[in-house]
């Protein structure tokens, strides 16, 4: 969507880079509000609200004194680090917490596990990015992050079949075929 | 074209650098399932001690509660019976003093007050311990239950067993009973409801009892909370004794509205075990 963006819809370079660093922020804010909605501990889910705002002048900020590039190394680093330190977070009170079934069978869980992935794995890649903006690596410097992100994109996909468990039924499990309501209380007459 | 030599160094430090980061990242997740799963495991464990620990105070309290009612029932069939018999006599050697119509009027008056006190101590004592449920099983005491009830002209009650024939074990039988006789006292005391029909059936694994009745009753979330509360001493028997039984109960209401119905399913139990 971006390399389209890119393309055909900016024409010149600088909206291109200025929405590109609306959209990281914006996918800062969304991923931490994830993080957020996942944890118990209010402490971390205040470290987590309270970083969102500071995040974003940081950008901003980075982006008002760095030469505009299309991704700014800096504030992506800034970005995976604090995700990566809020995943740390959840995976540390899921297993602090006991839950009756395993966090594998939770949505929330394999997104937090895609999300954690990407950002671990393309961590090196954000650092040599601005290397990268005048062109002195290799294009296979690039099949680390495709490689992380088809990572990511396969787990996010395999969330979508996890089956979270769900209460268990009060229903008692009687045959159709039992008799116990051949009774009709319009028809009902007390037994001789 | 051929990559500068800091251009693959780069590439090497990214490469090694992210696989070495994706292997961390991998680690921490595995390492997260895995203990969450060990922890699982334990609480499990832990929980089914509990559960074991908590069967057992409930047997052995619904147990002693049952031991005590024998006794109560045996202590008033066997001394409170004849001391009140011996007491009439008494009574009648103390009126002699009296003019004859005084002591006639008297004798009878006390003669039919130690008449009723004698059945009405048969009587406790038999609600007690229902002999029939002792003597002839779960099937003959409720519907010898249901037509004394019926007989009392309050309400219309009937019960009807389909297949009894797999009687379950006298523990069971008596804890299944006293449920019945709390939901069926409960349906007289609060719902207004005209008539109660108890239908008994079973399956190979489990035996289904179903009472329904067409008064004021409750649904599964009441039953639920009215339980958890403290004043609810009935329904948290109801509750203990299913527990102990293995069983479970549903409060339901008729899809049309015009009846409540509660069913218990017992799971049998093979004979010794």
């Amino acid at each position: 969507m971006l390399s389209y963006l890119r393309s055909k819809a900016f024409t010149s370079e600088l909206p291109y880079i200025i929405f590109f660093r609306i959209f990281q922020i914006f996918e800062f804010t969304i991923i931490a509000l994830f993080i957020h909605s996942l944890l118990v501990s209010k402490k971390l889910k205040k470290i987590i609200l309270f970083s969102i705002i500071p995040f974003a002048l940081f950008s901003i900020l980075m982006f008002w004194i760095r030469p505009k590039q299309y991704i700014d190394s800096i504030p992506a680093i800034v970005e995976a680090l604090l995700l990566i330190i809020f995943f740390i977070f959840y995976f540390y009170e899921k297993i602090k917490t006991v839950y009756q079934y395993p966090l594998t069978q939770t949505i929330s869980f394999w997104i937090s596990v895609a999300f954690f992935m990407y950002f671990t794995g393309n961590f090196f890649f954000f650092i040599f990015i601005d290397t990268d903006a005048q062109g002195k690596f290799p294009k296979e410097y690039f099949v680390v992050y495709a490689f992380f992100t088809l990572i990511k994109n396969i787990i996010l996909c395999l969330a979508l079949f996890a089956k979270e468990p769900t209460q268990e039924s009060q229903e008692l499990q009687i045959p159709d075929d039992l008799n116990l309501d051949d009774f009709l209380p319009e028809n009902h007459k007390p037994e001789s | 074209m051929q990559a500068s030599p800091e251009a693959s160094n780069g590439a090497n430090v990214i490469l090694f650098g992210s696989v070495g980061m994706g292997i961390l990242a991998v680690c921490i997740i595995i390492f997260a399932i895995l203990h969450q799963r060990k922890v699982i495991r334990y609480h499990l464990q832990l929980k089914k001690l509990e559960a074991e620990k908590q069967q057992i105070y409930l047997e052995a309290s619904v147990r002693f509660q049952e031991e005590e009612r024998q006794r109560i029932a045996a202590d008033l069939h066997d001394d409170a019976g004849p001391l009140l018999a011996t007491a009439r006599l008494y009574l009648n050697e103390n009126l002699v003093n009296l003019d004859k119509a005084t002591q006639l009027q008297n004798i009878f008056s006390a003669k039919q007050i130690i008449d009723d006190s004698i059945l009405l101590i048969r009587n406790i004592s038999h609600s007690l311990m229902p002999p029939t449920l002792k003597n002839f099983g779960l099937e003959s005491a409720t519907v010898d239950l249901f037509q004394k009830i019926s007989g009392s002209g309050v309400i219309n009650a009937s019960a009807r067993f389909h297949d009894y024939r797999e009687r379950l074990k006298e523990e069971q039988e008596m804890l299944v009973f006293r449920v019945i006789q709390e939901i069926v006292n409960n349906i007289i005391k609060h719902s207004n409801s005209a008539f109660i029909h108890l239908t008994q059936n079973a399956t190979p694994a489990n035996s289904y009892i179903r009472i329904h009745h067409d008064g004021k009753g409750i649904v599964q979330t009441e039953f639920d909370r009215l339980s958890q509360v403290a004043n609810g001493l009935g329904l948290k028997n109801i509750a203990s004794r299913i527990k102990v039984l293995n069983g479970r109960i549903l409060f339901e209401i008729d899809s049309s509205h015009t009846y409540y119905k509660v069913t218990i399913e017992i799971p049998k139990e093979p004979i010794g075990s």
